[in-house]
């Protein structure tokens, strides 16, 4: 029977071994909780393994730690300890070794007569048998024993199976956090990347992100360029001067990781890399992985050195591993807008060329030519009147063509925009095409820097941007329009520029598909520079063309004559 | 021989009609439009035509239809003669299609030897 400050004890361990949650203190503590109560020297749980019929885990109290290592491997639960693992009931024995089924102790094992042995089960599933021997003061264990351990062991299997779960859960949440953290920093990457286009302004994002996320002392990216790999973005301690480095795709890390499309973890960085990029020479340990869009390799992510100091876990390599996924569309993407720019804005100047070569041969040239046959003629002629007549048309026709060709070079790079910006650029085209066209045009520009608001003037190309359409614009009205006033605004507003081309001519319709190269550039120009373009026009409505220009960082202003911008 | 110059421009007529009267026997006269009613009885009577297609290809078409008449013999002008212009003029009817550079040069032997009676 359990006399009354035994059950207070048990109840006490009851307490504290339910409310641990660690199973391996739990363990611990029961096997020391047994002894305890029952004055065994020796406890021991033989854990079970899957199938239920060995022994997986054998822990024992009692035994010092040489002895121990003297037994040698623990048992394997055949003899008396496999009486219980088949029939899970409490036995109680004064000699174990007496027992029929008993195999007997290996050679060092230390004497062990009187035995209690008790199932724990958790959630009503055999879990392990608690095992006591060699009760101290020589008498076996007795009834109370018994009752004291099967509460004990019932007291176990709720405290194991509380740790289990806890443990589950732990592992649980580790997987979900891990999971939640990569969402956001894919999130992150697609907030931050965002609308962004940039290569090398994603790739950086990209390269930061991942660093933080791995916890990397070095992040490298490197993406590959026909049958090799260029260095195009560095985060951490390592020097920007190794962007542009080139690695070879054959016998680099990066490269071998881009062409297996599968992540390497390396707790020596190779001396391939060591050569490669002297940098990370200091390097030692390494977690690479590679960037793939739709099946392609990009490139690879590189992290170099856990700030902890050990290597990349495998929870790092899949962390990367994820985010390494979106960072893919977004640098895929970014490369894509990329080579679409390049194309076009190639496409733009090729146009613009063969229009220059154009008016050239139609204009000058044509002109030239003639001037020649007519001085040609001249030269032969002996009427001397008509030698004058000829000198004089010639000259009409020389002032024509150097007026031609001043036009011609004012189209191709206005001199007044280098050298005053925008707003007198824009007064001398209005100033050439009122002259030679007839129209009324009225000119609003109000820009910060021109009227002092600011002290930086926009970049070359957003100068430049605002021009040309003021000027296709206008050639477009004396080209189609039949109009007679033109109100041309130019307005800066919380870093927008907005032009505005509005003529009282014959209009048309803008939904009909043709468009020229006029209307096709500009709106290629804007869709450059970020900005929007719209044209409303109907027929006998007139035309009003509207052009948005984002305001992006500019460059100081100062004296523009002769600020030796480059172009 | 009468020789009759026309095209767009102005100064390339009056600097043909100078270089063409200088010759000896030439008798040459400007022709500003082709399609004039009083333009088509001249050009009737001419024995030759020099004609500006400049600017290019807008004197292609009057080329064509003067080539069709009476057998004129026809030399066309350009600025520039590239091989695909000048193939483009003689395809036209012109006899001969030279560049306006040359003018001074080659038109005079260009007009003498489409003048010539072939062997
Ligand atoms: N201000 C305008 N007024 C009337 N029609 C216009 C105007 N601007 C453009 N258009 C019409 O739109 C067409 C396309 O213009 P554009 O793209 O500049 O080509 P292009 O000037 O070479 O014809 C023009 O041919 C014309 O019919
Ligand atoms: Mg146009």
């Amino acid at each position: 029977m359990l006399d009354e400050r035994r059950l207070r004890r048990a109840l006490d361990v009851g307490q504290t071994v339910v409310s641990e949650l660690d199973l391996e203190v739990v363990l611990q503590r029961v096997l020391d909780m047994a002894r305890d109560l029952t004055g065994a020297r020796y406890a021991a749980l033989g854990i079970l393994d899957r199938e239920r019929k060995g022994v997986e885990r054998f822990l024992t109290a009692g035994i010092e730690p040489d002895v121990h290592r003297a037994i040698g491997d623990p048992p394997h639960g055949r003899g008396v300890l496999g009486l219980l693992i088949a029939d899970p009931r409490p036995l109680r024995l004064d000699d174990v070794s007496s027992h029929p089924q008993a195999y007997g102790f290996p050679v060092n094992h230390p004497p062990m007569r009187s035995f209690l042995g008790v199932p724990v089960l958790v959630r009503g599933e055999a879990y392990g048998n608690l095992y006591l021997t060699e009760k101290q003061g020589g008498d076996a264990f007795d009834e109370g024993d018994e009752e004291v351990m099967v509460l004990l062991a019932t007291w176990a299997g709720i405290a194991i199976g509380n740790a289990r779960a806890y443990t589950e859960e732990q592992e649980r949440r580790a997987e979900l956090e891990r999971a939640v953290r990569a969402l956001e920093a894919t999130t992150a990457i697609a907030r931050a990347v965002g609308g962004e286009t940039d290569l090398d302004r994603v790739l950086e994002l990209i390269a930061k992100r991942a660093r933080a996320l791995v916890d990397a002392r070095d992040l490298v990216i490197v993406l590959r360029e026909g049958d090799e790999m260029t260095v195009r973005a560095v985060a951490g301690e390592m020097g920007r001067d190794l962007l542009g480095t080139r690695l070879p795709l054959e016998g680099s890390i990066s490269g071998h990781v881009l062409r297996t499309r599968r992540p390497e973890r390396l707790a020596q960085v190779s001396s391939v890399l060591r050569h490669s990029l002297s940098d990370a020479g200091a390097a030692r340990t390494g977690l690479f992985v590679p960037l793939v869009f739709r099946g392609r390799p990009l490139g690879v992510l590189s992290a170099y050195d856990h700030a902890g100091g050990e290597e990349f876990t495998a929870e790092s390599e899949s962390l990367l591993e994820s985010f390494a996924a979106s960072a893919a569309t977004a640098v895929a993407t970014a490369q894509t807008v990329a080579a679409e720019g390049l194309r076009r804005s190639i496409d733009a100047s090729e146009r613009e060329r063969q229009r220059w070569a154009r008016e050239l041969h139609d204009e000058t040239l044509q002109q030239l030519a003639g001037l020649k046959v007519l001085l040609s003629g001249a030269r032969r002629s002996d009427d001397a009147a008509a030698v004058r007549e000829a000198l004089a048309t010639a000259i009409v026709q020389l002032d024509d063509g150097i007026t031609e060709l001043r036009r011609l070079i004012a189209d191709l790079r206005p001199a007044a925009l280098d050298e005053f910006g925008t707003k007198v650029a824009l007064e001398g085209l209005i100033e050439r095409v009122a002259e030679t066209s007839g129209l009324a045009i009225d000119l609003r520009v109000d820009l910060d820097f021109d009227e002092g608001r600011s002290e930086e003037r926009h970049p070359a190309e957003l100068e430049d941007a605002t021009y040309r359409i003021v000027q296709e614009a206008l050639t477009n009205v004396v080209k189609h329009s039949g109009a007679t006033r033109v109100q041309v605004a130019v307005v800066e507003r919380d870093r927008r520029i907005e032009v505005t081309v509005r003529d009282d001519g014959r209009g048309f319709d803008v939904e009909a598909p043709v468009e020229g190269f006029g209307l096709m550039g500009m709106r290629e120009r804007l869709e450059l520079v970020a900005g929007t373009f719209s044209v409303e026009s109907a027929p006998g409505e007139g035309t009003t063309l509207t052009a948005t220009l984002p305001v992006v960082a500019g460059r100081p202003g100062g004296a523009a004559a002769g600020d030796g911008r480059a172009r | 021989m009468r020789i009759i110059v026309t095209g767009a421009s102005a100064p390339v007529r009056q600097g043909l009609h100078l270089l063409l009267s200088a010759v000896d026997g030439w008798h040459v006269e400007q022709l500003r439009d082709v399609d004039h009613r009083a333009g088509r009885a001249r050009l009737r009577r001419a024995d030759l035509l020099v004609l500006d297609l400049d600017p290019w290809p807008n004197g292609l078409t009057p080329l064509r239809r003067l080539a069709l008449g009476r057998g004129t013999p026809i030399v066309a002008l350009v600025t520039s003669a590239t091989e695909a212009r000048v193939r483009d003029a003689l395809r036209a009817g012109a006899v001969a299609c030279l560049a306006k550079e040359r003018v001074a040069e080659d038109l005079v032997d260009a007009i003498v030897s489409a003048t010539s009676p072939h062997p």
